[in-house]
């Protein structure tokens, strides 16, 4: 045995002798060990427990389809629980257009469901409008103070109606028919995003289409976009039928990040044009993932035209591109 | 203090619980592997092991024939980035003990199991070393401490080469440090047939010599700094039976070298020192090319090693300094020199920022052994100072002793059990358990194991010879389940998303593409089953709308 048995009692009453007191203490300190022991046993029985059940995720499913609005996205806190939300509540809480937005700036007002006293980070500086306790939860009526307000869409405007595509090159126009009855083909981990069933059908390949798809941004979040591949020769055109316009017009583009971090191909030239007059050039880098653009349209807002978009880059191979936009007040 | 507590050679007694420990322990894998899935690297395992298997079936059949380049190349050649004593186990389990002997009720168990002996031969190892060095029940400590660390207690299931590694350099470095203080040409001659097959275990073993190396450097500096009397001869024995016999060894029972030896060892060093860089998520970022976090093994230690296996560490190691500049001696000093080299020297790779981190806590698993023996010593000072601190207590040793056991391996075993099956998705309360991982942006599993906890949902919901999209459970993985019908037999497994009616997604950060696949396909984002640990979602399926 290493060093002897000492009685507490035989000097705690003795202030003076402050040595043994601070022995007493140090000897003190080794009973941490079974206390960090029983500390984390119990701390391992709350850390278990402290999350939401499922069963506590389906029983929110009334107060959450009673609190959410058409055009008001669900936002769940943390973000790693938005899964279970969608379990849970169902996909109707979560139309695709919704959850794999472009940006939250366009959103006047979402509906944060928020477990273990998160906050979205997202919607960090939106006004609060409501909040209420729901079991283990919090649902908060969040509102934009300065919202982005569109005039139009251009992913709902990107129908056979009002959408027309062609490729252009030396040999001229060839238009691209729209079918909703493509063939889907999904790429899996390392493969292309899903080439969807509704699309402008362009040749060359699978790939060579224009149809709504989603792909993963910097932060392998999702964006809903349209995919719009330039092509081998010439320029990709997209012409958008009788586009309120606004004084912006303002969007996202990128390629599945996942698939095109590394860089090093080169850029994609992405331009707009109005009644034949330029708006600008926007140039996109891969490895910049899902990244903003924006066109000065001023000098036509309140018109309703033809908005065009020319997609094209040196290379054709590997260039899925794909973007989203709108037209702002 | 009976001098069951404090350390001594291990008599009859000790042999006998080691052996008793061990077994436990494997039995408690046996019962427990039915619910873990099968991980990517099992399946691949499992292939090369069925190719093994049929060139056993071979020999004594065709004379010299199975020993043609071509025939073992055949049954060789699968999954040869790693060499072949696991995998020839894992085949001869599969003939002898599930075929012959109907062993187990899954195949998928036979393969697994001679990696879970091996996990129990740790066990063993670790108490009889920790009985020797600080008395039973810190080698009851040492051995339990590392049996329910929570992802040592998962990778222990498992038919792959992680844990076999980890026992493989204890066992080497075990009877190697037995053998520097003894003339028995035997232990010798063990200590030369161990590196041998810890070479043919995993290329973890290239890291062995220099821990032993440099053991040696540094204590004989200090035998003649101190002018005390040297451990054994100046190159022991074991060293030398390491560097002739183990190579010998290493050759002997991995055949696809026994031709073209040289380009082929190249090959297998070139693979493994040039590995590719898989994506791992860490405190929010995925890396997937260097430089990677340098933190990143001490951080993860720290977020899944049981604190209390970390406190009691960091007492031994406190104690092993003490000792260390007290002169205690050489064979105190030898020893922890020992276990401190093996666990310094398993970490070294990456203190590198080049070396990859996707196999998260597995990479540094064969310090775990080391770290375990340090806390047993760290459990026996915590145990005599609060003994020595009343004398109600030196009165009651052996209360105490439970007392402080108890508590020392109870959180680590309600950690290791509860997180079974989703063992890699552990994390310690320190950060939060797996939902505070899960907010830091810690991984939260790999290698599609998970499916596992989806085959009822699976067996249930698919249609007469549905396509099962199978994300990132391996072909190979995958029929193994079918192999032991915990899924259907008639249903198709596809990597192909558009070719299936039901889509597994295994949650890892650079994956989530793959679900938007599926949403876009299935025109739906709702999952229709889904499986949590402690509230953080971990693997989810979706049905074709």
């Amino acid at each position: 045995m290493e060093g002897r048995a000492i009685e507490p009692s035989r000097f705690l009453g003795s202030p003076d002798d402050g040595r043994l007191a601070g022995a007493l203490q140090a000897r003190l300190l080794w009973l941490l060990v079974p206390a960090v022991g029983l500390f984390e046993l119990a701390a391992e029985a709350w850390a278990s427990r402290r999350a939401p059940t499922l069963d506590e995720w389906r029983a929110l499913r009334t107060a959450v389809m009673a609190a959410k609005r058409p055009g008001e996205p669900v936002v769940v806190a943390p973000e790693w629980a938005e899964p279970i939300a969608r379990h849970a509540l169902g996909g109707g809480a979560f139309p695709l257009s919704e959850l794999a937005r472009s940006g939250i700036a366009g959103f006047s007002r979402v509906l944060e469901v928020s477990a273990l006293g998160a906050e979205s980070s997202e919607t960090r500086g939106f006004r609060v409008v409501s909040e209420r306790e729901s079991g283990p939860f919090t649902l908060r009526v969040l509102e934009n103070p300065k919202p982005a307000v569109a005039t139009v869409s251009l992913l709902e405007h990107a129908t056979r109606e009002k959408l027309e595509v062609a490729i252009v090159n030396e040999a001229g126009e060839h238009p691209c028919s729209f079918t909703d009855r493509a063939r889907v083909v999904t790429g899996g981990l390392h493969g292309e995003v899903t080439f969807p069933r509704e699309r402008f059908v362009c040749g060359g390949g699978d790939a060579g289409f224009v149809g709504i798809t989603v792909i993963d941004d910097q932060e392998y979040r999702p964006r809903r976009c349209l995919w719009a591949k330039p092509p081998r020769e010439g320029f990709l055109r997209l012409r958008f039928l009788g586009v309120p316009l606004g004084r912006t017009i303002a969007g996202s583009a990128g390629l599945s990040y996942f698939l095109f971090r590394d860089g090093g191909r080169p850029p994609i030239e992405l331009a707009a044009r109005v009644a034949g007059e330029s708006l600008g050039t926007y140039l996109h880098r891969d490895e910049w993932g899902w990244h903003a653009f924006s066109f000065d349209a001023g000098r036509h807002a309140g018109e309703v035209a033809d908005l065009e978009f020319t997609v094209r880059s040196e290379q054709a191979e590997a260039r899925d591109f794909c973007f989203a936009a709108e037209s702002l007040r | 203090m009976s001098t069951a507590d404090r350390g001594a050679e291990p008599d009859q007694f000790d042999y006998r619980a080691a052996g008793v420990l061990g077994l436990v322990y494997v039995a408690l894998l046996v019962a427990t592997a039915g619910s873990v899935g099968y991980a990517r690297d099992e399946g691949f395992y499992a292939y090369a092991a069925k190719a093994i298997e049929a060139w056993f079936e071979l020999l004594g059949r065709d004379g010299a024939t199975p020993f043609a380049q071509a025939v073992l190349d055949r049954h060789f050649g699968p999954v040869h980035e790693h060499p072949g004593l696991m995998k020839s186990l894992m085949a001869l389990s599969h003939r002898y003990l599930y075929e012959g002997l109907g062993l187990f009720s899954e195949a998928g168990t036979a393969y697994r199991f001679p990696a879970m002996m091996m996990g129990g031969g740790a066990v063993a190892v670790l108490y009889l070393w920790g009985r020797e060095a600080a008395g039973r029940t810190a080698g009851l400590v040492a051995a339990l401490s590392f049996a329910f660390m929570p992802h040592v207690f998962f990778h222990a299931h498992l038919a792959c080469l992680d844990v076999p590694a980890a026992a493989m350099w204890l066992v080497t470095t075990y009877v190697y440090h037995r053998s520097l203080t003894t003339d028995r040409v035997g232990l010798v001659i063990a200590v030369g047939v161990l590196y041998g097959l810890f070479l043919d275990t995993k290329h973890n073993a290239w890291l062995l010599p220099f821990a032993l190396v440099a053991h040696l450097v540094v204590l004989r500096f200090f035998e003649r700094r101190r002018g005390f009397r040297r451990v054994g001869p100046l190159v022991p024995r074991g060293l030398l039976s390491m560097l002739l016999l183990g190579p010998l060894v290493f050759f002997a029972i991995w055949p696809w070298i026994w031709f073209s030896t040289g380009e082929r060892l190249a090959e297998w060093v070139r693979f493994h020192l040039g590995h590719d860089y898989y994506n791992m998520a860490f405190l929010g970022h995925t890396y997937w090319k260097p430089p990677m976090p340098r933190l990143y093994a001490w951080v993860m230690t720290g977020a899944t090693v049981p604190a209390i296996t970390l406190s009691l560490f960091a007492v031994g190691a406190f104690d092993s300094l003490r000792a260390a500049r007290d002169r205690e001696g050489t064979r105190r000093l030898s020893l922890d020199l020992c276990w401190a080299l093996g666990l310094l020297v398993s970490y070294a790779p990456w203190w590198s920022s080049e070396t990859p981190i996707f196999g998260g806590t597995k990479h540094w698993i064969t310090a775990y052994p080391f770290l375990c023996l340090f806390a047993a010593r760290g459990f026996v000072l915590a145990r005599d100072r609060i003994v020595s601190f009343s004398g109600r207590w030196a009165r009651r040793p052996r209360l105490v002793t439970a007392g402080l056991a108890a508590t020392s391996l109870a959180g680590p075993a309600v950690m290791a059990l509860g997180a079974h099956p989703f063992g890699l998705s552990f994390y310690t309360p320190i950060v939060g358990g797996a939902p505070g991982a899960a907010s830091l942006g810690l991984n939260r599993g790999f290698w599609g194991y998970t499916t596992g906890s989806l085959t009822e949902a699976l067996n249930q919901r698919a249609k007469p010879n549905a396509g099962v999209y199978l994300h990132d459970t391996a072909t190979a993985s995958w029929e193994l389940l079918r192999e032991d019908g915990r899924v259907r037999r008639d249903l198709r497994g596809t990597l192909a998303i558009h070719a299936s009616t039901l889509a597994l997604y295994h949650h890892e950060e650079h994956m989530r593409r793959v679900e938007y696949q599926v949403w876009v396909d299935y025109g739906t984002v709702e999952p229709v089953e889904m499986r949590l640990h402690d509230g953080v979602p971990i693997v989810w399926l979706y049905e074709r709308r």
